[in-house]
């Protein structure tokens, strides 16, 4: 199944649509918002209906309008949300969707600097816009990836330690138990990652603007959504491989892969609407805490599983 | 009622004395809650300087009343002695064109920072007859400080999301941390003090309560009550409890919102959504009560316009008893969230020191521990009455704030019950219908959710107002939001403003005299 890795894109594109629907239809019910249910009666029909597309509406839209680009801008601007779509379609190659995956020996460390490639290029598109929110953005992402990346790869890392294999095929397995530090490390990452709620610090509604993306409009902020669909799928993908029993083929792998996938998101949606944002020294002090100490945890279990019992 | 002795007491001082004597009253404890001038026509510019004092209930209103010259007004500041009089100086000095002398900052505040500029450019004119703005660059540069320093100036608003009402902060920015803030008031101008001018007292009522959209049955109250003063109507029991049920229930309303929106501000978005479904048995009541579900149009001169008979009061009394356990639960809910409060510990201090030398008024100020509540300094409707307490918090930061709302929301309760119970029992009666007033003027403060509101309305024996003067909560209040905002991190800017829960609607809207316009000669109130 290795030889259609090239649809990994695709797939990773459709699904993130379901998945970003997903999260919105749990975070609204949390909320107590209330909106029509997924199958209604024929009859209701005409009045609303919940729309599971409505995620790639919204692109569509933004597609369709004009695009504006700030005087002071840079290339960069234009480069950046493109290099950042590159570096996420790349990086979904290298996560094995139901075992479909570009098998590379040192798949984790590639997958690692894509996706920390995507974040660097999201950020100079940002501050090359020349706007003082996204310049502020820019500052707040950078201090939350040099934060963060550490427990991520220490949180990787920790299973490749354990299956002495840096390809994440071979890493699969129900990690869950075997090593729950780690886990926990690559989630909290995750959500730091894709600026779930009470990490939202660089795109803080309130505070400024929308920060990195202020300046965007138009098809290159469409760019941007399509990456942040595909980025959800990549990380929360990662999560259900990596640590949730995924086999590596067959129509069982599609179901838990799937499965695996919804779980992760509902977990996501849940954190993303009971918590409110932290302040940006708050969150670094934070995830320099909590997040590291597991991570070293993490390694030192697995390093004691791996070669002292 | 009319053999009562009137709310405000009037002292009339030469021009010159203001100082002193604004320095002996504050001395022996005032607090200045207002300045504010009104074109008299021939006797000159009538400037009123309102005080009160804080620590004797019930309270006492002073006005120091002084006149000045119609052709060259000049009067002395006293925002050197206090900083209370600072914004409604600079209020008087942009609409009535009063010279304030050794003002420290007399800048605009609500007409155009480029106002001059407008007037006096030397630009010609291409086309004189066109009515378009000439959008070239003015001849000199706004006069406003803050762009000649050397920092970053994050701009908020005037369209801003944590900023749903339109004005404009900015706020010098050096690494994260504020140096400086500014505040851009006037881009929701009404005129509405102008527009009641010549309006009937019924209208009036109507007009005083689109001041606000939160506070609207307070404004209405607070006319209403200077009205009845000049006109020594009585007003009935049932009529005084409904008021305070009314008024309790908005304070219940804003109060809970305020409190999603503080969580909003912070990234919590869940926490504004479960507010407004909490709030909504609240607007169910008081669309039983009036038939609105936000501006009631109740409160009418000398009583309620519609009777709340005990049908009504059965429907408040279930809804009350379901909002009794909906509300505890939900701030339990808030406050057992900890990235949520300690996003709001410790930030934005104001000590009780600073809030009582700036005139602080409503939650901001008894969450710094000052005890100042018109309800129990100035009782009005029932509140003298009905079983209840002043919330006081020591904290003085934001979460301070937050908490005397929270428990403010289940004293109102508390006071609703009783309110629902009294007018149960109590017999309807006719409201008198106001056809003419006596000359004389009104005066008269009430607690809005917001903090302390206050009109001053003059009557000249026709049928519309002379004029009305009315100070917001927000006006005093935003005023030390800048100060608090000073030093913090951008992070906390909306935290605390949130905090402050300022109404700049309100704030803008009250503003509003027109310096060209002059009060017809031989009309004066006085």
């Amino acid at each position: 199944m290795t030889g259609i890795f090239w649809v990994n894109p695709l797939i990773a594109f459709c699904t993130g649509i379901l998945l970003s629907f997903l999260l919105r239809k749990l975070t609204a019910r949390i909320q107590s918002r209330r909106g029509p249910l997924i199958s209604i009666p024929p009859a209701w029909r005409d009045i609303n209906r919940t729309k599971v597309f409505q995620p790639l509406y919204d692109i569509l839209k933004l597609f369709s309008k004009d695009t504006f680009i700030p005087e002071r801008s840079s290339p960069l601007f234009i480069v950046g949300p493109i290099m950042a779509l590159v570096c996420v379609a790349l990086a979904t190659l290298f996560v094995p969707i139901a075992g479909i995956s570009f098998d590379y020996s040192f798949g984790l460390v590639v997958l690692v600097y894509l996706l920390m490639g995507e974040i660097l290029c999201v950020i100079v598109g940002g501050i090359t816009s020349g706007s003082l929110f996204a310049v502020i953005g820019g500052v707040r992402e950078i201090e939350l990836m040099l934060t963060n990346e550490i427990p991520f790869i220490l949180g990787t890392f920790a299973l490749a330690i354990s299956y002495d294999s840096l390809s994440i095929r071979d890493m699969m397995g129900f990690n869950l138990l075997l090593n729950p530090f780690a886990a926990v490390v690559v989630f909290l990452s995750i959500l730091v990652k894709l600026h779930i709620k009470p990490f939202d610090i660089s795109d803080a509604e309130s505070e400024i603007v929308s920060g990195l993306t202020t300046e965007y409009s138009g098809k290159l902020l469409g760019l941007l959504e399509v990456t942040k669909l595909m980025l959800t799928f990549v990380l929360v993908a990662l999560f259900a491989d990596l640590f949730l029993w995924v086999p590596s083929s067959g129509f069982m792998a599609w179901v838990v892969f799937f499965a695996g996938v919804g779980v992760t998101t509902t977990m996501i949606a849940v954190v993303h609407s009971l918590f409110g944002r932290f302040r940006i020294d708050q969150a670094t002090r934070w995830l320099l805490k909590v997040p590291l100490a597991l991570s070293v945890i993490a390694v030192v279990w697995a390093a004691a599983g791996r070669y002292v019992l | 009622m009319s053999e009562k002795k009137p709310s405000l007491e009037v002292t009339e001082i030469p021009a010159d004395k203001i100082s002193a004597e604004v320095s002996s009253l504050l001395n022996r404890g005032a607090r200045m809650l207002y300045a504010s001038g009104v074109d008299m026509g021939v006797p000159g510019i009538r400037i009123d300087y309102y005080f009160t004092f804080d620590a004797e209930i019930p309270g006492r209103n002073l006005a120091l009343r002084t006149f000045v010259n119609r052709k060259k007004p000049v009067i002395e500041s006293v925002t050197p002695i206090t900083t209370q009089a600072d914004w409604a100086e600079r209020e008087m000095i942009e609409f009535l064109g009063v010279e304030v002398k050794n003002h420290p900052d007399p800048r605009h505040l609500w007409l155009p920072l480029n106002w001059e500029d407008m007037h006096t450019s030397t630009r010609q004119q291409q086309d004189p007859r066109s009515e378009r703005i000439d959008t070239g660059p003015t001849a000199h540069p706004p006069h406003d400080n803050i762009f000649t320093k050397q920092l970053s100036v994050v701009p908020y608003g005037p369209y801003h999301p944590a900023l749903i009402e339109s004005n404009y902060l900015k706020m010098s920015v050096e690494d994260e941390i504020v140096r400086d803030a500014d505040l851009k008031l006037g881009f929701n101008h009404r005129s509405i003090i102008k527009l009641m001018e010549r309006r009937d007292y019924y209208k009036d009522l109507f007009l005083a309560e689109r001041i606000c959209g939160f506070c609207n049955v307070h404004h209405s109250l607070t006319f209403a009550q200077a009205v009845e003063e000049i006109g020594g109507i009585a007003i009935s029991k049932k009529a005084r409890y409904v008021r305070t049920l009314l008024g309790e229930m908005e304070r219940m309303k804003s109060h809970i919102l305020a409190i999603g929106l503080m969580g909003d501000l912070a990234g919590f978005r869940t926490m504004l959504m479960h507010a407004i479904r909490i709030r909504e048995d609240i607007l169910d009541s008081l669309e039983v009560m009036s038939g609105q579900r936000i501006s009631h149009g109740i409160i009418t001169l000398g009583g309620i316009r519609n009777d709340v008979t005990p049908v009504h009061t059965d429907v408040i009394l279930s809804k009350l008893q379901d909002l009794k356990k909906s509300v505890p639960e939900y701030f339990d809910q808030c406050l057992a969230n900890d990235v949520f409060t300690g996003r709001l510990r410790t930030i934005g201090v104001l000590t009780p020191d600073a809030a009582r030398e700036s005139g602080a008024v409503g939650p901001i100020a008894r969450g710094s521990g000052l005890n100042l509540d018109i309800r129990k300094n100035l009782p009005y409707a029932a509140y003298e009455d009905v079983d209840w307490d002043v919330v006081t918090e020591n904290g003085g930061d934001c979460f301070a704030r937050m908490q005397v709302r929270m428990r403010e929301v289940l004293m109102s309760l508390h006071i609703c019950e009783q309110c629902c119970d009294v007018i149960r029992s109590s017999p309807s009666e006719p409201v008198p219908l106001v056809h003419e007033l006596p000359c004389g003027e009104g005066f008269s403060r009430t607690e809005p959710p917001r903090g302390e509101l206050l009109y001053h309305v003059a009557s000249n024996g026709t049928n519309t107002p002379d004029f009305v003067r009315l100070r917001v909560p927000t006006f005093p209040n935003v005023r030390i939001m800048l100060n608090l905002i000073k030093g913090s991190t951008i992070g906390d800017v909306p935290v605390i403003i949130g905090s402050i829960d300022p109404c700049f609607s309100c704030t803008d809207r009250v503003t509003t005299v027109s310096p060209q316009k002059t009060v017809a000669p031989g009309s004066g109130g006085s």
